[in-house]
């Protein structure tokens, strides 16, 4: 009996593993069954009278939407207030939400595993590499959301959502070729730092122009303190947020922004060895030359480039208005954020270039779902424009709201978080050109990795000093090159 | 001839029998051994095999691969930062295991032959490491290192040598040697355990003899302990060996490999191809982990035929 016992459960354990092993269903058709009630039929061919009038979709048809939402620094809670509204006012639409700031640990997986019935309905495209997006929708992954442009928002008549999205924004959306995501909200980045302190010590809060700028850090380093610090072992915080705005500054001082933005996207020429390139790099060099960055820089992490500004040991720290939000519990009363960019010539009247983005928040719709779960996902995404769900991302999220018209409102305009309302304000004094980073096609060759990763240490070694980065950059380009001739998608 | 023919039932009958508990017993560890061995096929072997296809691709995860040959492996052969890494590996896998096997045997030895009140105290504290995170340990070591508030210049200040906020792991003079402590300090531990065990199991009389023959307690360390202990100390050698090759969390954590490359190990470079922030090709990643492998297999063939297993009795 025992013996009958033992083999019993040995059999059991087996089956067990092996039905935890199976449903890999690769070449299977998406069934509509996943997550949309099975006795559900299409919505076309629903009763005609028990619809929502304001959209078309039945009251009757259950559907569950997954959806993969990266928390990071902005936490959830505007989006748990997002469902509550949608679900109370459509009830026949359900979340199953997997919210995590590790969400490209899960995504990724779920992509290559090729299994669409495991995969979000819609999700935050957060991938660990950048590219990523581009190669999705590249390979028709992705669900278009054009016609969201021309639908009124939800209880505004009149008003389309293209009418308060900024042009900029719209054709960011727009540059995949289709819109595969619409932007939500965003995110600037660029040096943040205490004003109270700057106040006390007189320094300038807002230089206009490249002397006024280094004038200040040599003043910060009179009076004792690190002028800019960052989080070294992540030394891209540096260049991507801050330094690397400066050759678009120059370029657009000399009259080429448009050609040198447009290689710049589409990989047409030199990318690290033009003149706005090399001179970035060496003002970074110059500034390392004069123990502008903090010595021990390599080592430092996120948390700890942070709390050196909190602390009033550095002056300025590299990173992105999330800054405000992600450290809100050891931001010492009367610290205020304050926030200033790169002027990078000596004319007053310049245009400062402005890092940003809206990658982090916006959703992206899985094309090879059922349509009824991606009608409802559009749904819900439109639905998120309402000044409710901005606010909450304002003042909860601690990011920018996409509106054009949120700031119509003073009241709205209030719940900016401060590192927010630190670039409005500095926007307002200086003439801002905000940029995403955005390419055509991503570089996934080894020599892309080399150079990256050329770069990547050159940073650390520019920013103490230690390295003239112009050979560094020689040798970075060369590799890029090849990369780019082997990646670039063939005709 | 009833007899024999009986005789001969009884034996056919006896053979069927014990020719159905062997297949019974087959069976049975066939079955027992089953789960384990699906899942090694599927989550070991499996994907191992299948790193040996990636590494001829050119493929970021997402998109379709693009079969490419052993281009990989040439590009591999080229790139200057795998060579780097290596010698890293290799500095490391001379000095991480030589100062844990020390460490551990020492304390080992003490525990074992000291009959300190606070024995178990210690056998707890000492193992203790080892029931914590990689993470964990590399994330207390970040305090510890920290140039301005950190523990070491602390204590250094105690005895008179300002560092001035030194940070150790910001400097390529340090970073490297540096991360040699959490290593050590991470991995001493269970060979603590393990010593312990492997030298209480030496007989008593031996060391009595010994000692009625006059051997000092190095004596008895050096021409005693350690030999009889000599395979379970080889196969901790080898555990640290391909342990410091293949690990990395810790050098991820604390440095990501910087500064400037000076801690950059092989499967931290492989991981930052695979998974890194500016960069994806699992291809080229899943080449380095051949090569990876080769390298363990080596390394494991250089210990066999220097440190050669030899069976001790006692």
């Amino acid at each position: 009996m025992r013996k009958l016992t033992g083999i019993f459960l040995s059999v059991f354990m087996v089956v067990i593993l092996l039905a935890g092993c199976a449903g890999n269903k690769n070449n299977e058709p998406v069934s509509t069954e996943s997550n949309v009630n099975p006795n559900a039929s299409d919505s076309s061919s629903g009763s005609e009278t028990n619809v929502y009038p304001e959209i078309g979709l039945s009251k009757d048809e259950k559907v569950t939407l997954k959806m993969g939402f990266w928390e990071a620094g902005s936490g959830r809670i505007w989006m748990d207030l997002a469902v509550k509204k949608f679900t109370e006012k459509y009830p026949n639409v359900k979340f199953d939400i997997t919210s995590t700031p590790t969400l490209s640990t899960i995504l990724e997986p779920k992509i290559a595993a090729g299994d669409d019935n495991d995969m979000f309905d819609l999700f935050v495209p957060n991938f660990s590499a950048v590219g990523q997006l581009e190669r999705l929708a590249d390979i028709g992954k992705l669900e278009p959301q054009d016609e969201l442009w021309d639908r009124e928002l939800p209880g505004e008549t009149g008003k389309t959502l293209r009418s308060v999205i900024s042009d900029d924004a719209y054709d960011s959306a727009l540059s995949l070729g289709f819109t595969a995501r619409v932007p939500i909200a965003g995110y600037t980045a660029g040096l943040f730092y205490d004003q109270k302190l700057f106040d006390e010590k007189g320094w300038n809060k807002s230089p206009s122009t490249w002397d006024e700028f280094v004038a200040l850090l040599d003043q910060i380093k009179a009076d004792g303190i690190i002028p800019i610090t960052f989080p070294g072992v992540y030394a891209g915080y540096l260049t991507d947020y801050v330094f690397n705005t400066i050759q678009f500054s120059l370029a657009k001082a000399n009259g080429s922004f448009d050609s040198y933005i447009q290689n710049f996207r589409s990989f047409t020429g030199a990318q690290l060895v033009t003149t706005e390139n090399k001179d970035a790099w060496n003002r970074l060099y110059e500034f390392g030359k004069k123990d502008y960055f903090p010595a021990g820089v390599a080592a430092l992490n996120h948390t700890q480039s942070q709390m050196q500004v909190l602390q009033h040991k550095a002056a300025l720290v590299s990173t992105g208005d999330w800054v405000g939000n992600e450290m809100k519990e050891s931001t010492p009363e009367g610290f205020t954020w304050g926030f200033m960019a790169i002027p990078a010539t000596n004319d007053a009247d310049q245009t400062i270039f402005v890092n940003s983005g809206v990658g982090d928040t916006a959703f992206v719709i899985w094309k090879n779902k059922p349509d009824l779960n991606k009608q409802w996902a559009k749904e819900f995404i439109l639905s998120l424009y309402d000044f409710e769900i901005q606010e909450s991302i304002a003042s909860e999220a601690g990011a920018y709201p996409s509106r054009l018209d949120y700031g119509d409102d003073a009241a709205r305009i209030a719940k900016l978080q401060p590192t927010q309302a630190a670039v409005m304000e500095y926007a307002t004094k200086h003439n801002v050109q905000y940029i995403s980073y955005r390419r055509e096609f991503g570089l996934t060759s080894p020599e892309s990795g080399q150079a990256d990763k050329l770069l990547s240490e050159l940073i650390t070694a520019a920013a103490t000093g230690k390295k003239d980065p112009s050979s560094v950059l020689e040798e970075a380009e060369k590799l890029k090159q090849i990369a780019i001739e082997k990646d670039r998608p063939k005709k | 001839m009833n007899a024999g023919i009986n005789g001969n039932k009884a034996f056919v009958s006896k053979r069927q029998g014990f020719d159905k508990a062997k297949r019974q017993r087959t069976v049975f560890l066939f079955l027992a051994i089953a789960p384990s061995l699906i899942g090694y096929f599927l989550f070991t072997l499996y994907p191992n095999l299948m790193s040996v296809y990636y590494s001829l691709l050119n493929w970021d995860g997402l998109t379709d691969a693009v079969y490419i040959g052993f281009e990989n492996y040439v590009n591999l052969v080229k790139d200057q930062f795998v060579w780097r890494a290596m010698y890293h590996n290799l500095l490391y896998m001379i000095v991480v295991p030589t100062l844990i096997v020390f460490i551990s045997l020492l304390l080992a030895y003490l525990l074992n032959n000291k009959s300190y009140k606070e024995n178990s105290l210690y056998k707890v504290i000492f193992f203790f490491t080892n029931v914590l995170s990689t993470v964990v340990i590399a994330l207390l070591w970040s305090f510890i290192f920290d140039g301005s508030f950190g523990m070491l210049n602390g204590i250094l200040e105690l005895f008179g040598f300002n560092m001035n906020d030194f940070y150790w792991l910001g400097d390529t003079r340090t970073a490297f040697w540096a991360l040699v402590l959490p290593m050590v300090w991470g991995g001493v531990g269970l060979y603590v355990v393990i010593f312990m065990n492997a030298i209480s199991a030496i007989p008593k009389s031996i060391y009595e003899a010994a000692f009625l023959e006059g051997a000092r307690p190095m004596a008895i360390l050096f021409r005693i302990t350690i030999p009889l202990i000599r395979n379970v100390i080889r196969v901790c050698i080898v555990f640290i060996i391909l342990g410091s090759i293949k690990g990395f969390e810790i050098i991820m954590v604390l440095t990501n490999g910087g500064p400037e490359g000076s801690t950059d190990v092989i499967g931290l470079y492989m991981f930052n191809l695979a998974f890194g922030k500016e960069y994806h090709n699992y291809g080229y990643a899943s080449a380095i982990g051949m090569f990876l492998f080769v390298v363990l297999v080596g390394a494991k063939l250089i210990i066999d035929k220097f440190f050669p297993e030899d069976s001790v009795e006692f």
